[in-house]
C-alpha cells in the first residue's frame, strides 16, 4: 500500500528522532539562560511592532488603526474592570497616558503607536536627563560615599532605570517620635497588624512625576550592599519604574505591564515573597488588594532581577527583561550584579583601611 | 522550604528545611556559625516587610515588622530575613526537580540532552527549571 505524503510523522521511530531534535533545541536553549545576563526579549505587545513597520496602504492604515483603537479600548475596559475605581484613584500617570493616547488617535486620525512614539514616549534617556541627587549611605560596614552610590546606580543598573525616574535617594540620620508615630498610624489604617510595631526603613514619594525616595535609620543595621539590592532597589527601580511612575513608558506599554504582572500574581510559579504574599490577609478589598498586590510584586521581582535574577521564573524575568529592553538593550545583569559588588566592596574597604592607617 | 545558605564570598555554609512553626532543620551543616545564627534567629525572632500607602501623601513606607514562628509566611520571611542579613540563598526547588525527571522519563536514558539536563538538574537555577517545564510541558502538549 503507497504511503500518503507526511505519513512519516506517524511513524514511531521519526516522532522519536522529531522529539529528540526539539529536546536538543530545549537544552541548547536552557543553557543559553544559564551563560547569557542578556536575552532578547519576548513579550508581546503591539506597542513593540512599530521596530519592523512597513509602508502599507491606506485601507490597511485603516484598518490597523481600528485594531488598535480596539485594543487600547479593551486595555482600558480590563483594567476599570479589575481595579474599578482604585485604579481611576491610585494610577493617575497610567490612566491620563492611556486616556490620551486613544483621543490622540481618534481625533488625529493617526495610530495610538504613531501619537505615542511623536510625544517621544518610549524612547531612550535624554542627555538632559536630570541627575539624581544623592546623600551618603550608612549601613552596618560603613559609609559609602554618595558619589559611589551614584556609580552604583548609574553604572549598574540599566540606562533610563534611575536619573529622570527618581530625584533624590536620601537617608535621615535621625528620626523623631513624632515622625515615627505618624508613620505607624498611617500604617495601621490600611493595615491590621496584630498588635506588632512596625518600624519605618524607607519612604517613596512621587513629586513633581519624579520619585524622592527617604531611607530612614532602622537600614544602618542592614549591609550596605544589601540596602541597595533591597530597599533601593525595591523602590527606585521597582516603584520608580512601574506602570504608573515611569517618566519614559508608551500608554499601550502601562496598560500591557500591569496586565503581565497581574496574570502572575496567582501563577504558580510565581516570585514567593512574604511582603507580596502577606498583601492577601492585610488588604480585604479585592481590588485594592490586587492593585497593591501587583505593584509590590513588580517591585520584588525587579529588585529580585538586579540581584539575581536565575532566582525569577522565566516568565518573570521576560517580563522584566521587555522593559529593561525598551531603554538599554544592552544591559547584562551578571556583569552588573558583579560590578555593583566590586564598587560596594572597594569603597568600604578603602573607608577601612584609611580610618586604621594612623594620621601624620 | 529548603534553602541553600552561602556567605559573602560563595563559601557553603548549610541547607535548612524551614517549616511553620517548627524550628529550621540544618540539613547539611558546614559552618557551626551559621548554625547559632539560626538559632539566634528563632529564638529572637526576625522580622518582616510591608509596604504601606499612604493616601493622603500618596507615598509608600517600606516598614519592618515581626514575625511569629507559627506565621505561615515565616519560612519565606526567614529566607529575605536571611538575604537582607548578607547571606546568599537559593531556594531550592525539589518539586520542579521531580517534574523535570517526570517529563524526561519518555526519552530514551541513553539520550544525550536527557543526560545532560539531568546531570545539571541538582544546581539549576529556578529560571532554567521554569523554563524547562514550560518548554518540555509545550513538547508534550
Amino acid at each position: 500500500m503507497p504511503h500518503a505524503e507526511g505519513s512519516q510523522a506517524l511513524n514511531p521511530e521519526s516522532t522519536t528522532a522529531r522529539r529528540s531534535r526539539l529536546l536538543h533545541l530545549i537544552n541548547e536553549a536552557a543553557r543559553g539562560l544559564a551563560l547569557a545576563g542578556v536575552l532578547a526579549t519576548a513579550m508581546p505587545s503591539e506597542a513593540r511592532g512599530q521596530e519592523s513597520r512597513e509602508p502599507q496602504k491606506l485601507e490597511q492604515q485603516a484598518e490597523e488603526q481600528s485594531k488598535k483603537l480596539d485594543a487600547v479600548s479593551k486595555k482600558e475596559d480590563w483594567l476599570k474592570k479589575t481595579f474599578g475605581a482604585f485604579f481611576y484613584e491610585r494610577a493617575p500617570q497610567l490612566r491620563q497616558k492611556l486616556q490620551g493616547a486613544l483621543e490622540d488617535a481618534r481625533s488625529s486620525g493617526k495610530t495610538v503607536l504613531e501619537n505615542v512614539a511623536e510625544s517621544g514616549e518610549g524612547t531612550q534617556e535624554t542627555p538632559e536627563t536630570p541627575k539624581i541627587l544623592l546623600t551618603d549611605l550608612e549601613g552596618k560596614e560603613g559609609v559609602l560615599p554618595s558619589h559611589v552610590l551614584r556609580q552604583v546606580l548609574e553604572e549598574t543598573y540599566p540606562k533610563g532605570w534611575v536619573n529622570n525616574e527618581v530625584a533624590i535617594v536620601e537617608q535621615k540620620s535621625v528620626i523623631s517620635d513624632q515622625e515615627e508615630a505618624q508613620e505607624e498610624e498611617a500604617a495601621r489604617k490600611d493595615y491590621e497588624f496584630k498588635g506588632e510595631v512596625p518600624v519605618t526603613r524607607a519612604k517613596f514619594y512621587m513629586e513633581g512625576g519624579v520619585a524622592r525616595v527617604v531611607l530612614y535609620p532602622t537600614v544602618k543595621k542592614t549591609g550596605v550592599k544589601e540596602i541597595i539590592e533591597g530597599d533601593v532597589a525595591h523602590e527606585v527601580l521597582g516603584h520608580g519604574n512601574d506602570w504608573d511612575s515611569d517618566n519614559e513608558m508608551s500608554a499601550n506599554d502601562r496598560a500591557d505591564l500591569l496586565h503581565a504582572v497581574y496574570q502572575r500574581l496567582d501563577a504558580p510559579d510565581r516570585y514567593r515573597s512574604s511582603y507580596v504574599e502577606g498583601i492577601d490577609r492585610d488588604i480585604s478589598d479585592p481590588q485594592k488588594r490586587d492593585y497593591f498586590k501587583a505593584k509590590e510584586y513588580w517591585a520584588e521581582i525587579v529588585s529580585q532581577f538586579f540581584k539575581d535574577a536565575d532566582q525569577l521564573s522565566d516568565t518573570d524575568y521576560e517580563i522584566i527583561n521587555w522593559r529593561v529592553a525598551s531603554t538599554d538593550p544592552q544591559f547584562n545583569w551578571k556583569a552588573a550584579s558583579q560590578r555593583r559588588e566590586q564598587l560596594v566592596r572597594q569603597a568600604l574597604t578603602s573607608q577601612k583601611n584609611a580610618a586604621r592607617s594612623p594620621r601624620r | 522550604m529548603l534553602l541553600e545558605v552561602r556567605d559573602v564570598e560563595g563559601k557553603f555554609l548549610g541547607k535548612i528545611m524551614l517549616r511553620p512553626g517548627q524550628e529550621p532543620e540544618i540539613l547539611e551543616l558546614a559552618a557551626a556559625a551559621f548554625s547559632h545564627f539560626v538559632e539566634v534567629c528563632w529564638q529572637e525572632g526576625i522580622t518582616d516587610l510591608r509596604e504601606i500607602y499612604d493616601e493622603q501623601t500618596r507615598s509608600y513606607t517600606l516598614m519592618e515588622i515581626e514575625v511569629k514562628q507559627n506565621d505561615p509566611l515565616y519560612p519565606l520571611a526567614f529566607r529575605d530575613f536571611l538575604g537582607r542579613a548578607g547571606f546568599t540563598v537559593h531556594e531550592l526547588h525539589l518539586e520542579l526537580e521531580t517534574e523535570i525527571r517526570q517529563l524526561l522519563a519518555k526519552f530514551s536514558d541513553d539520550n544525550f540532552d536527557k543526560k545532560d539536563i539531568l546531570s545539571r538538574l541538582p544546581s539549576m537555577p529556578y529560571r532554567e527549571q521554569t523554563f524547562l517545564v514550560r518548554k518540555l510541558k509545550e513538547l508534550e502538549g
